[in-house]
Parts: C-alpha cells; structure tokens; sequence
C-alpha cells in the first residue's frame, strides 16, 4: 500500500525549525535592542547625595554633564535625618570627569522642560570619585521660590507706588490745591481777555481818531509845503545862477591843477636829483658821528678823564616820588 | 741850575703819567648792554624834561636791548621806568602790566626788590586799592637797604592816613621825616612835612600843620618843583577856609594857580580858579564867581577834559 504525501507537508520539521530558530533570534534582537536603549549592557557605578526635599525628583530621571546624558537617577529613599537620599548610576566612561569638586544640580532643561540632575565637570588634579562616593548637592532656587523672592522685593516699591497715588488723590494735597489754582486761574485768564478785547475795541477807536488827526495834520503839512513852493523857486535861481558860475571856476581849478602838477613834476626832478646823494650824506653823517664817539671814547680812556668819568649804571630809576 | 729844575719838572711828569698809566681799567661793558644803558639814562632825560612819550620809547628800547640779551635787572629796570611814566600819563592800566611783569622777574632778595614793590604800591595806590598798596608799602619797606628807607616810610604814612588810621600815620611819617632829614632827601622831607600838615589839619591842630605847611613850602620852593609848591598852596587855602578865612583862602588859590598855570598844569590851574569861584560864591560875590567858573570851564574845554553837569 502506497502512502500519499501532501506536497505541503515535505519537509515541515525542517520548516519548523528555521522558523523556531529565526523567532528566536528576533526575540534576542528585540531584548539586546531594549538592553541597548536602556544602557544595560553599559557599565556603571554609582554616585549618590542627600537633599532636604525629595520634590522634582524622580526615578529615570536623566543626569547630565555639559548637557549630554551620562546616567539616570538609580533610587530615591527618605533617610534616618528626614533628609532624602539620592543615588544616581553613571555610565563608567564617564567617571573620569567626575571628580571630587564635581557638584550635582536639579534645574530645568529650558523655562518649561522636564527636569535633570546637571554635574559640572571636577578641575583637573582633583580626585575621581568612586563607585559609592557621595557627590556635592546643591539646592537651586525653583520658579516658585524665584516668585516669591521677586515679590518679596516688588512690595515696597507698590507700596510706595500706592502711597503716591493716594498723595495725588487727596483732595487737600499739594497736587489737587495745585490743580484748582491752576483752574482758578485759568478762570481769571477768561476775565483778562475779555478786558483785553475790550481795551483792543477802545484802542481801535482811539487810533482811528488819531488817524483822523493825522489826516488833518497831513493837510496842514500840504499847505505848509505849497508856502515853500516860493523858497524852492528861490533855490532854483540860486542854483542856475551857479550853474552859469561853475564853468569858470572849473577852469580855475584846472588852471590850479596845471600849475600844482608843474610843481609837482619840477620837485620831483630836483627830488630824483638830490634822492641818490642822501644814503651817501647819511653814510658820512653816521660815519663822521662814529668817529667823534670814538675820538670822545679815546679822549675819555686817557688818565685822568678815565677815573673821573661815572661808569655806565644800569640800575638807574625814573626817580621816584611817595607823594605823586 | 735852570737845567737841573726843567729835568726835574720833566721827570716828575714822567712819573705822575707812569703812575696814571698803571691805575686800574674800569670794567668794560658789551656793546648791547652799553646801548640799552644809553637808551634807559636817555629815557630818564626825556622824562625830567617832561617829554614823556619819548621817554617811553626809550624805555621801550632799552627793555628789547636787555631782553636781547637776557638781563633780568636791566629788564626791571625799563619795565619799572616805563611804569613809573605811565602811572604820570595816567595810564595805570598798562603801568600796572609793567610793574606787575618787574614783580615777577625780581625776587625778594633783589637788591631791586624795594624799588619795585615801591612802583607796585603806587600804582595800586592810585587805582584805589588801599589794602594792597599798604601791603607793596610794607614790602617795599620791609626790603629797602639803603637811603631810600625815608621814602618807603612816607608812602605807607600816606597810605595809612587814607585808610583812616591818623595816629599810625602820624607816628610812620615823623619816622620818615627823621630818616629823610638824615639822608637829606629834600624832596621826600617837604612830602614828610606835608603829610604831617595833612594829618595835624584833620586833629583840629591848624597852627601847627599850616608851619608843617609852610616848611613844605620852603623845601618845594627852593627844589623848584611846581606842583608840589601849588600843593603846599592848596593845603594852606584849605587851611584857611577851615579857620573861616575866605580871603587869605583866596590869595593862596590865586597863587597855586599862577603856579599850576605857568608849570604846565592846566588842569591844577582849572580846579583852584573853580575853587576861587566857590569862595567867592560863598562871599556873595556872584559876578566874580561866575566869572572864574568860566574861565575853569574854558581851560578844561581847550584840554578836552570839562565833565561837570552843572554849569
């Protein structure tokens, strides 16, 4: 008897197993992918500190150095003191930037993001710390406390803001007394114009009285002039009668100019006659002087005029008189 | 016998021109400083003579020589020279930029010193500025070494009197009238007396300051100086008026201005006819009052000086 074979069915145990041995293997991937992610397969140690309150704490919770991640917040527990005991677990690599000096911080990640344990990197020739070692906390002011801190200072300034405010509002201080002076007087301004208006009506009249006057005036000073009319005539005789006269004293004057520039030409001949012999009499003149001081200078060197005469005093005074 | 007496004659004039010959040599002076020494006793001529424009170019002269070649005392002395003829002109304005640059190039161990604190107290003296006079008096006196102490002292007598204080006055110029009369500085003698006429005038003692006065008087006379003689005239005018004799009063008047207008000061001359005039006003005598304000008023018109508002 022939057994019929489903073609389905040849080689199902080699099947079976290539799909056992592949799921398997993606359940391994997926587990070491995990490990990965969640720094499993990474060695660590741990570091820990102690904070008055455990808020903004939290398990997970990243810790990072110069803003990259090197670790995670490891346990969270109350202690003995009431005081919370935190213990960080920090990638190994790491740990030779962390050193003695090294201080851990709970800030914010921005002025809205999640919070993080930030450690400053430790100076160089400072200790490393070691698996277990306690790392230096220190407390950072959260919003809330930076709140309260500014309103704290904000208060006396809105006090006295409310105080000023209440000093411009009282009815019987300075400001408002000032205020209704100002509107008295501005009333009073009201009065003064309307007496400047009406000293401007009177002041219109008056100057078209004066103007009437003037009018007058200038009629007056119309007939004035026209009794002038016979000395301008007068004048005008007087003027043509010099106008007959001025051509015979024009040539007068020229004749006097012809004669005077004779003159002058005559004595500029004899200047340019005489001008070059004046530097030569001048050179003989201080000449001749020079040598008369020099023969007065010898005359006086021979003894006895060498002792009588004075030595030259150069302190001599303009004398002076206490009673000028 | 004759022959021995000529050879004696001969060689005693031999020997007196070999002993002349051997006398020692003034110290000779460089040719700038010569002519800056020129130009300055030049400038002393011209200022006696009363040609006082030329005296200041002389100075002006002498002080660029001197500065020429650096010579701090002759600089002083032009600047305190061109000062002194400016403080006459009435220019006190720039006498005082003159003595005020002498102050600062002598220091007061200078043996120039006294003569220029002298200068700087009259000039501010006569811009009215007592405190400081008194104070360039005091320097003045405090650094004069020689005869010219009696002068010094007369000064800060005057000044004294001025600022009101009679008896330190009094006391300051009998000083100086001693040291004056022992240097026989006649000139600041007749300014002690005169001085002393002031202060004795102001303490009801007339008879006594009219002599102080009147020796005044003698000295200014017999030194031929003109307006002190007017000045000695005036204080016994005063004198007069104050011991209500008018007319004794007016003769002195009428004497100083004779003095004042034949001296070359018309303005003196001006201000004793005025005070005739007042005299004789106060006489009732009104046509002769009116008469010498006018002719007051003529003279300080011809000078360009008339400044009064009433006539």
């Amino acid at each position: 008897m022939s057994i019929e074979e489903d073609s389905r069915f040849r080689h199902l145990e080699k099947k079976i197993g290539i799909f056992a041995v592949v799921a398997t293997l993606g359940f391994l991937a997926v587990v070491i992918f995990i490990g990965v992610d969640k720094d499993m397969f990474t060695q660590k140690y741990l570091l820990k500190f102690s904070a008055d309150r455990g808020t903004g704490f939290s398990r997970g919770m990243p810790v990072k150095l110069s803003g990259f991640r090197i670790g995670r917040i490891n346990s969270i527990s109350l202690n003995e003191q009431a005081k919370v005991d935190i213990e960080i677990q920090i990638e190994k690599k790491y740990q030779k930037w962390i050193k003695s000096d090294s201080v851990a911080k709970l800030v914010k990640e921005g002025m809205i993001g999640d919070s993080i344990i930030e450690v400053s990197v430790g100076k160089a020739g400072s200790e490393v710390l070691n698996d277990g070692a306690f790392i230096t906390f220190e407390n950072t002011k959260g919003l809330e406390e930076i709140a309260n801190d500014i309103a704290e200072r904000v208060k006396p300034v809105l006090i006295e803001v409310k105080e000023i405010i209440n000093y411009v509002n009282d009815p019987n201080g300075d400001i408002k007394q000032s205020m209704k002076n100002i509107r008295e007087i501005t009333t009073d301004l009201h009065g003064t114009r309307e007496k400047i208006d009406e000293l401007m009506v009177e002041s219109r009249l008056k100057v078209g009285r004066i103007s009437s006057d003037a009018e007058t005036l200038m009629r007056d000073a119309g007939v004035r002039i026209k009794a002038i009319d016979p000395v301008l005539e007068k004048a005008d005789r007087s003027v043509a009668a010099f106008e007959q006269k001025l051509p015979k004293l024009l040539e007068k004057a020229a004749t006097t100019m012809d004669n005077l520039e004779k003159t002058s030409s005559n004595l500029e001949k004899i200047t340019g006659k005489a001008l070059p012999k004046t530097p030569v009499l001048l050179n003989s003149a201080e000449d001749a002087l020079h040598r008369a001081n020099k023969a007065i200078d010898a005359v006086m060197d021979i003894w006895p005029l060498k002792s009588s005469a004075p030595a030259p005093n150069e302190i001599d005074f303009v004398p002076g008189d206490s009673h000028e | 016998m004759g022959q021995v007496v000529w050879s004696l004659l001969l060689a005693s004039t031999m020997l007196i021109f070999t002993v002349g010959c051997a006398g020692k040599n003034p110290v000779t002076q460089p040719a700038a400083q010569m002519e800056a020494i020129q130009h300055n006793q030049r400038g002393i001529k011209a200022e006696a003579r009363g040609e006082n424009s030329m005296a200041l170019e002389y100075f002006a002269e002498a002080l660029r020589v001197y500065r020429s070649i650096e010579n701090s005392d002759g600089i002083v002395v032009a600047l305190v020279n061109s000062s002194r003829v400016l403080r006459t002109d009435r220019d006190y304005k720039n006498a005082r930029a003159s003595v005020t640059e002498a102050v600062s190039l002598a220091t007061p161990r200078s043996k120039l010193y006294s003569e220029v604190a002298f200068e700087m107290a009259l000039v501010t003296l006569m811009s009215g500025e007592l405190d400081n006079a008194y104070e360039w008096a005091g320097k003045a006196v405090a650094a004069e070494k020689d005869s010219n102490a009696g002068a010094r002292i007369n000064l800060l007598a005057r000044i004294l009197f001025l600022k009101g204080e009679v008896a330190q006055a009094e006391l300051k110029s009998l000083e100086a009238l001693s040291l004056n009369r022992g240097e026989a500085i006649q000139h600041e003698e007749a300014n002690s007396l005169r001085l002393l006429g002031d202060i004795l005038a102001t303490g009801n003692r007339k008879i006594e300051a009219a002599e102080f006065y009147n020796q005044a008087l003698v000295i200014d006379k017999s030194l031929g100086k003109s307006r002190k003689i007017s000045a000695d005239l005036r204080a016994l005018a005063l004198l007069s008026l104050a011991q209500n004799y008018p007319d004794q009063a007016l003769d002195y008047y009428r004497r100083a201005y004779d003095t004042s207008s034949n001296g070359g000061d018309p303005e003196g001359a001006a201000h004793d006819l005025l005070e005739m005039s007042r005299i004789y006003e106060m006489k009732g005598e009104k046509a002769q009052s009116e008469r010498k304000r006018e002719e007051s008023d003529r003279i300080l018109k011809a000078r360009g000086t008339l400044k009064r508002g009433n006539p």
